[in-house]
């Protein structure tokens, strides 16, 4: 489970999370949507254990973040992946196995497979949405209990996006994984989500201040 | 086991990462060996095994420049949010990260340095330079120094990497760490320089220099400054230096440390990482470097120093550096002339600075009374055919009525006139163990009363490098008259007559010897152990030497004009002065080739190496004769440099090169 408890967070004079607390029960997909710049990548960030926060903790499965063994179970996909030039897929598969001793290759194949791509190919020439698709593949094969995923539907097109929302369905219902899922793709959120969170300036809305705020955004677009 | 597996895998994976690095090391490295192990010539005195030990100046420098690089690329993955958004998520803690990254740039440096100091004791001991158990110390010193200095260096250039947010500013707050120091030491010696004229230098600035500038300290634990011959090489005068360095390498590793555990990931938008730096940076930039300005404004004061100078300079310096730093802080020009608060505080801080630093410089220039000192020492500076004035002022020790003799002609004679007048560089040693230097101008009419304290034994020793010989045991003695030079073939005995005689000779010399004869020939005293020669003149009146010599079959007395000269080139140089440098050309050359004229122009002429202490005995700066002579044998001629006196006496030649120099001007 993922409690996040009183999470705030300031760049500078900027207040990107104010307070926020929610809890993901597991094996769930939750999907946190919020306009550019409400704080999504923040608060992941923040969950993965690589920023801290300025006061609030994070717990997964009862350890406060960034102990090394909550991290253990935590697989995190920024919106823009590092790899080291001439990579190749199965160079980034072999990367991760080092540090995810449970990295499941046979699975990894077997997606790229699936998703077309060949794991000898340097994926410098490969473009975003397939460089995506195997950073997900990676995502699923290290056998984490959580998967973090930042903007994971850029640059994939209807079919892969269908095709991921499969394998990530999967993959919570096979192995039991937690997905956390940050995006300002409403619809696409919707398909997927077993759970929603709308984070707005920073804070997590209610049901009440949803509400009000899709009201103000239809008057807007009338 | 399953943390072990992992951290290892990360440390192979941070190795991966940084594989050009290796291979850089092994190149520089490689390449070093390579060059050393097959240097074609040795030097005299240098043994194949110095190359084990820790003053190896190559070595030396390659551990700077790679404690740099292993700086820089070590923790380089904070400088892109990308890289560090990746290893901040994978399963470690920030100290398994710090460690992993740390003890990687150890070994990348470690491995193949220790294999070269290995390597080069097995080539050592198999050509016979040296043994195991002479050598294993030397080079077990030489690993523990290097590698410590080039921890040290990594250190620096990580926290600069830490600190800074791009690698522009990493670099130049490197620079900072690395030269600060240095900086301030100087800017304080200038200041004291510029407003107290009897300052030289402070031996408390010179150790706190020694201790606190890395690449000095550095050095001085590996003794670069002295001959770094591994046999020579003692650990003993280079241990508080060895231990200052491993303390620093200790406390910049915690504090690395713990600002990497605290280092935000995040780009802030400023160009350091953390806010408080930003003030540490202004001030440690702002207030030396306005202090130099002030220094530099007193230039434009016409006599001494002015202290209405040195506050328009305190006030237009820190003007100038508050507006730099602001737009180097901010990289945004428009910030020239904010926070004009932060303005006035910096003003204030640098007047109260200066006037500490100012009033210091007042008390401790003052010059001590005789019951204070224990001992001191003099460098003459017109006389400069001796040891260096710092050598002079290390080595001499007058004590006693030879010490009052000294104070009381310096308190007698010192004047605020820099014209007409000489000076002297003075080192009191005080009963309170603390030594004091002290540049003064002695008035140009004490010169007589000087020859007292010049003819005693005390003072010679420290000025002539001959007199502090123990003995002459690994020493050849080579004699020279600038046409001819010999090393002569003596056995101990007679080596040390010869030198018992020229000590005698050398003590006996006077002031008055110095201002009215040109040496007519050196003695070279070469070390056949290392790089320790020592060198003295012969004047016409050292006849004990002279005899001595001759009687080993030297023909000491012969001069320029006892050689067969088949020509002379007589080349004047015309110096024009422009308003910020002065150039010298050829203004006329003359071709003498007429016997007559040689034989009367050559009593006249000197050997150009022999043309020393050129402030009591003047010689013509700008005439230069080139002589042809044949040597004894008198089958090839060969050349010597010469110049001429700038009084030219009865010598008509010599007379009508001055008149025609004068014609000319």
């Amino acid at each position: 489970m993922l409690d996040i408890i009183n999470i705030t967070k300031k760049y500078e004079n900027i207040v990107a999370l104010n307070d926020v607390t929610f809890c993901i029960p597991d094996k769930n997909i939750y999907g946190l949507i919020g306009e550019n710049g409400a704080g999504k990548s923040t608060l992941l960030r923040l969950a993965a254990g690589i920023s801290k926060a300025d006061s609030g903790e994070i717990k997964i499965d009862g350890k406060i973040m960034p102990s090394v063994s909550a991290k253990r179970n935590i697989f995190y996909m920024p919106d823009n992946q590092y790899y080291p030039r001439y990579s190749t897929p199965l160079s980034i598969a072999c990367f991760y196995k080092r540090f995810y001793l449970d990295f499941d290759m046979d699975e990894f194949r077997y997606i790229l497979n699936t998703f077309e791509l060949d794991e000898n190919k340097v994926i410098d020439n490969f473009s975003k949405g397939m460089k995506k698709q195997v950073f997900i593949a990676a995502g699923i094969c290290a056998c984490t209990k959580y998967m973090f995923c930042d903007e994971i539907f850029d640059g994939l097109d209807p079919v892969v996006r269908k095709l991921v929302n499969q394998l990530l369905r999967d993959a919570m219902e096979g192995r039991n994984m937690t997905i956390v899922m940050v995006s300002h793709h409403l619809e696409e959120l919707e398909k997927i989500s077993t759970m929603k969170g709308f984070l707005h300036r920073g804070k997590i809305l209610n049901k009440k201040e949803r509400a009000d705020l899709y009201a103000d955004h239809s008057e807007e677009v009338k | 086991m399953k943390s072990l597996k992992m951290f290892k895998n990360l440390l192979i994976e941070d190795l991966k990462s940084r594989l050009w690095v290796v291979f850089l090391v092994w190149y520089i490295l490689g390449m070093l060996c390579l060059l050393l192990a097959t240097k074609a010539s040795i030097p005299p005195g240098e043994p194949r095994s110095l190359y084990v030990g820790p003053g190896n100046t190559s070595f030396f420098y390659a551990s700077l420049l790679i404690g740099f690089v292993c700086g820089a690329a070590g923790f380089s993955y904070l400088l892109s949010d990308k890289k560090a958004d990746l290893l901040f998520s994978l399963p470690f803690s920030r100290s398994q990260l710090f460690s992993a990254s740390y003890l990687n740039s150890f070994f990348i440096f470690a491995v193949p340095y220790i294999f070269c100091k290995i390597l080069f004791l097995r080539i050592s001991v198999s050509m016979g330079y040296t043994k195991y158990s002479e050598a294993a110390a030397g080079m077990g010193w030489g690993c523990i120094i290097v590698i410590l200095g080039y921890l040290f260096i990594l250190n620096l250039v990580i926290l600069a990497v830490l600190l800074a947010q791009n690698w522009g500013y990493a670099l130049g707050i490197a620079l900072l760490l690395l030269f600060f120091p240095r900086f301030v030491i100087y800017v304080i010696n200038q200041v004291l320089n510029t407003f107290f004229l009897s300052y030289y230098k402070s031996e408390i600035l010179t150790k706190l220099l020694e201790h606190l500038d890395p690449i000095m300290l550095y050095r001085k634990a590996a003794g670069l400054e002295e001959y770094a011959d591994l046999f020579n090489w003692s650990v003993k005068p280079h241990l508080s230096y060895i231990l200052v360095l491993a303390i620093y390498t200790i406390i910049f590793s915690i504090v690395n440390y713990l600002i990497f555990c605290s280092h935000p990931v995040e780009r802030n938008g400023r160009m350091l990482t953390f806010k408080i730096s930003e003030h540490i940076l202004r001030y440690f930039c702002i207030v030396p470097a306005v202090i130099w300005i002030v220094c530099k404004l007193q230039a434009l004061a016409l006599h001494g120093s002015s202290i209405v100078l040195a506050a328009i300079g305190i006030l237009f310096g820190t003007l100038v550096m508050h507006g730099m730093i602001n737009i180097i802080l901010s990289f945004n020009a428009k910030r020239i002339a904010a926070e004009r608060i932060k303005l006035l505080i910096e003003i204030f801080c640098i007047s109260v600075l200066f006037c500490a630093l100012w009033g210091t410089g007042r008390v401790k220039t003052k010059m001590p009374e005789l019951q204070e000192i224990d001992s001191m020492a003099i460098a003459f500076l017109p006389i400069d055919s001796g040891n260096d004035a710092d050598t002079v002022l290390e080595q001499m020790q007058l004590e006693g009525a030879c010490m009052e003799r000294a104070f009381n002609w310096v308190k007698g004679n010192r004047t605020d006139e820099v014209s007409d007048s000489y000076e002297v560089l003075i080192k009191y040693e005080k009963k309170n163990g603390i030594s004091q230097y002290r540049r003064y101008y002695i008035d140009g009419t004490a010169i007589n009363d000087f020859n007292n304290i010049y003819q005693s034994e005390m003072y010679k020793k420290g000025v002539y490098p001959v007199l502090m010989l123990d003995s002459l045991h690994n020493y050849d003695i080579e004699w020279s008259n600038g046409m001819e030079s010999y090393v002569l073939d003596l056995n101990e005995q007679e080596k040390q007559t010869l030198w018992n005689a020229y000590k005698e000779d050398l003590i006996r010399l006077s002031i008055q010897d110095i201002k009215n004869m040109v040496p007519i020939g050196r003695l070279t005293f070469k070390s056949t152990k290392g790089r320790d020669d020592r060198t003295g003149y012969i004047y016409a009146n050292f006849t004990g030497t002279i005899n001595q010599l001759e009687s080993y079959g030297i023909e000491a007395e012969k001069s320029i004009s006892d050689y067969q000269i088949i020509k002379v080139i007589a080349e004047h140089y015309k110096v024009t002065y422009e308003l910020l440098y002065s150039c010298k050309a050829i203004d006329w050359q003359n071709v003498i080739t007429d016997k007559e004229a040689i034989e009367e122009l050559a009593p006249g002429i000197f050997c150009e190496e022999f043309c020393v202490d050129n402030e009591l005995n003047e010689k013509n700066k700008l005439l230069h004769l080139i002589v042809y002579y044949r040597d004894s044998a008198g089958r090839t001629f060969r050349t010597v440099n010469c110049r001429t006196g700038a009084d030219p006496g009865d010598n008509e030649i010599l007379k009508k090169f001055m008149y025609r120099q004068k014609a000319d001007n």
